[in-house]
């Protein structure tokens, strides 16, 4: 599991917290959205995770391994997949998965029984060996969550993943983080679509101004809401913390 | 025009303005520019004062003004024809700007605008006092004083308009080869590399006296006429020279002939301008549609998986994105590449030109153990610095990853072996470079003078892998100390004076400290009858000195490695 504790940064030049005094625990086989307005933490919060931000106060712990302390170890378990499809532009699709695969020291047999299937599914075996520069941004994001999971990580993070991204594909998405996550894995992601939250999330998260407002499954934040639907919780959060 | 103008202010506001975190740049940095500044200028113009008093004794003001204004030129055109490839060809932003609703040529000059105004305060810092002092110590007039206005505000527009002539027919070239970056770079090299070789040819292989001068007059004749050639290959700016020292021109009457020569320089700046409206009109934005469109064309590696290890992994991940980069490859291996042809040409010429003039002579012991050893030293600075201690490739390894330097940060390998290979990325193309122009020196040597001085050619070999070393990891560590992640144009992370400037300018400082050792040295053995390989003492100091230096870096690297790091953020 994944346990975050107490886990706060604060920017330089920026005396707001970005995250303040993050508590909380992601459980082996689960979905969890992580939901906010724009500037709530989330991002932040998903760099600390996956080693690129330095925590300023608190811990968090990956399958035991602190990220601070035993970064390349934590960092092993994990999957990342960007909101921005930041890739090396003139690495192909294939060079791309098989830089990934070699980092993480995955034989060649293995990414090659992980990424083909993967390949039809997103329909990207004729792009595979052309530039990720060429790619659209939907073809960006596929070839990042192909890299992301050719290591079988214990934990998927993905950044606001659907962003762009047609139906199909956003289905696709959808489909293989719950397959992850029924694997016996652990899915983390933001977003802003709550729709999709909704529908697939064990388990749900708001952040608001840094803090943790709310976790829980749907059920549990509905009626600590009074049943509210998520869209009206999440924007009666926001407001409340104007 | 309205256009023109606006596009320009915008792109210079990105220029100017100071960063989101409110800091331009760091007052170390600033401190540091301004120090190496004030010592190059103040330097520059102490020469020019020596040589102006001397030098207006024998008539020679006009050449020696001429010289200024050609090395300001030829360094603005080749630095300024990179910046150009880079800033109008390769920029991120051009996509954006075809966009707009204005004309191509706003969208072009606009650009070179911005290139001017970078090549100008750098081609005003270093020339400007130089000429203020060398007017000043030969007593010019006032004339002399609109000339240098003139060649501050004219002389980078007119070396800029040429390297934008140049840059058609090699991006046109380049065109070919969209998408398949590494065959675009290397295109893009070897005609840079070409039109480099043959200028410089040109300009020193150009019918020399074909008599020995005898008295110091027609020794200064002949140097002049010496200076002379050269500076016909760039006529307008020697006629610039000549307006501003009232030198002898083309007319009896002197003020006919200043304004003639004004007239000529002026004329070739509208001129080379015209040329380059219509050309850009027709050919720029074809250009650039090319190199932005998306190419269907499949990449013609293999296609299989193919298993490294993380080391390995890492250094062909970071050859690939360089070297199918046209604007980086360009950028980082030109000097690499044109360091072998340049060794070529300069043993080639100064061989040639030793066997003329020492032919028969009875000078041939001790002047020849000199020439000889200021020869193989100058040949050994041009490996020095073009190879190895200006490696761009080095001084960029974390700022040319931009934003993908998040990678860096994810995956499950120390930094220390990130940093391994990134200094392993660096050195490769400065070895190759370095020992493919050892080869050329020597074969160029033997072949044309068929003598080679091996004691101080091993004293160099010794020198240049630390050099290489103590240049790879301080160029590491400080890019890693400061990385320019958030660049929107490769220019951007190239022309960045923290990133790549202040690295130039200590490689720089440090070669020619190794190189006056090794000439020092030399002398010292050739004039005391002690034999001509006494160079190779000057070299192995140079190679205790990167050694050390090299120590120092590597142990300041490996201690802040973490911390920096940690720190990089995009």
């Amino acid at each position: 599991m994944v346990k975050f504790t107490g886990v706060t940064k604060t920017y330089a030049g920026n005396p707001v917290k970005a995250v303040d005094g993050l508590d909380l625990t992601l459980n082996v086989g689960e979905i969890f959205g992580f939901l906010g307005p724009n500037g709530a933490g989330k991002t932040t919060t998903i760099k600390m995770l996956t080693g690129i931000l330095e925590i300023d106060e608190g811990s968090i712990e990956i399958f035991g391994h602190d990220i601070g302390k035993d970064s390349v170890e934590a960092k092993k378990l994990l999957g990342y997949v960007t909101d921005s499809g930041v890739l090396f532009e003139k690495l192909t699709g294939r060079e791309f998965v098989d830089f990934m695969a070699d980092v993480y020291g995955v034989s060649l047999d293995e990414r090659r029984e992980r990424t083909e299937p993967l390949l039809d599914r997103f329909e990207l075996r004729g792009a595979f060996d052309k530039q990720i520069g060429t790619y659209s941004h939907g073809m960006k994001q596929k070839i990042a969550i192909i890299g992301a999971l050719v290591h079988d990580p214990k934990v998927l993070v993905l950044d606001e993943p659907m962003v762009g991204l047609d139906p199909q594909s956003v289905r696709e998405f959808k489909d293989i983080m719950r397959m992850h996550a029924d694997a016996g894995n652990i899915v983390f992601f933001s977003t802003h679509v709550l729709d999709m939250a909704e529908k697939i999330c064990d388990r749900i998260g708001i952040i608001n101004k840094g803090k943790l407002i709310m976790a829980g499954d749907l059920d549990e934040i509905k009626a600590a809401k009074g049943d509210e639907s998520l869209e009206d919780i999440f924007l009666s959060v926001a407001a409340a913390e104007r | 025009m309205r256009n023109f103008l606006l596009l320009t202010k915008a792109q210079l506001k990105m220029l100017f303005r100071k960063d989101a975190s409110g800091r331009s740049r760091s007052t170390a940095t600033l401190m540091g520019f301004i120090i190496c500044g004030a010592v190059i200028s103040v330097g520059i113009a102490i020469a020019c004062g020596f040589a102006g008093r001397f030098f207006s004794q024998y008539g020679f003001v006009t050449e020696m003004t001429a010289l200024i204004l050609a090395v300001d030129f030829v360094l603005t055109l080749v630095f300024g024809t990179v910046a150009i490839l880079s800033y109008l060809y390769f920029s991120r932003d051009n996509e954006f700007m075809l966009g707009l609703p204005v004309g191509i040529n706003s969208v072009f000059f606009s650009k070179l605008a911005v290139v001017y105004v970078e090549e100008a305060i750098v081609g005003t810092l270093l020339s400007l006092p130089g000429l203020i002092v060398l007017g000043i110590t030969a007593a010019q007039l006032p004339v002399f004083y609109l000339m240098i206005v003139l060649s501050v505000l004219f002389l980078p527009v007119l070396a800029l308009l040429v390297g934008s002539v140049i840059s058609f027919p090699l991006m046109y070239i380049v065109g070919f080869f969209k998408n398949k970056g590494a065959a675009a770079s290397v295109i893009l090299l070897l005609l840079f590399a070409v039109i480099m070789t043959v200028y410089v040819l040109v300009a020193n292989l150009a019918p020399q006296a074909a008599t020995e001068p005898s008295t110091p007059e027609a020794m200064f004749e002949a140097a002049k006429n010496a200076v002379r050639t050269p500076l016909y290959i760039i006529y307008p700016v020697f006629c610039l020279a000549r307006f501003g020292t009232a030198g002898q021109g083309l007319a009896s009457s002197p003020a006919l002939s200043m304004t003639i020569d004004l007239l000529i320089f002026l004329g070739t700046v509208a001129l080379s301008a015209a040329i380059v409206v219509i050309i850009s009109s027709l050919v720029y934005k074809h250009t650039i549609l090319r190199q932005t469109e998306n190419s269907s064309v499949t990449s013609g590696g293999k296609k299989e998986y193919e298993s490294s290890g993380a080391l390995k992994a890492i250094v062909k991940k970071d050859w690939k994105e360089l070297s199918r980069n046209p604007a980086f490859a360009f950028q980082c291996l030109a000097g690499a590449v044109l360091s072998p042809v340049f060794v070529i040409v300069m043993a080639i010429i100064t061989n040639v030109r030793m066997s003329d003039g020492l032919e028969g002579s009875e000078l041939v012991g001790v002047a020849s153990e000199t020439v000889n050893c200021i020869v193989l030293c100058t040949i050994v600075l041009i490996m020095q610095i073009m190879s190895v201690t200006t490696n761009i490739c080095a001084m960029t390894s974390f700022t040319r990853e931009g934003k993908a330097f998040i990678y860096d940060k994810i995956i499950p390998v120390s930094y220390s072996v990130q940093i391994k290979a990134k200094r392993l990325l660096s050195l490769i193309p400065a070895a190759v470079s370095c020992a493919l122009s050892f080869v050329a020196a020597v074969v160029a040597s033997v072949i044309v003078s068929g003598k080679v001085d091996v004691l101080s050619l091993i004293g160099a070999a010794v020198m240049l892998p630390f050099c290489a070393l103590f240049s790879a990891d301080y160029s590491l560590y400080r890019d890693l100390k400061k990385p320019k992640l958030d660049w929107v144009t490769p220019k951007e992370a190239v022309k960045n004076f923290a990133t790549t400037g202040i690295p130039t300018l200590v490689g720089l400082i440090f070669s020619f400290l190794s190189t006056a050792a090794a000439v020092g040295c030399g002398l010292a053995f050739a004039l005391n009858g002690l034999g001509g390989s006494g160079a190779a003492i000057g070299y192995a100091a140079g190679a205790v000195m990167y050694f050390a230096l090299w120590l120092v870096f590597r142990k300041k690297l490996n201690a802040n490695a973490t911390a920096y790091y940690e720190r990089a953020s995009i």
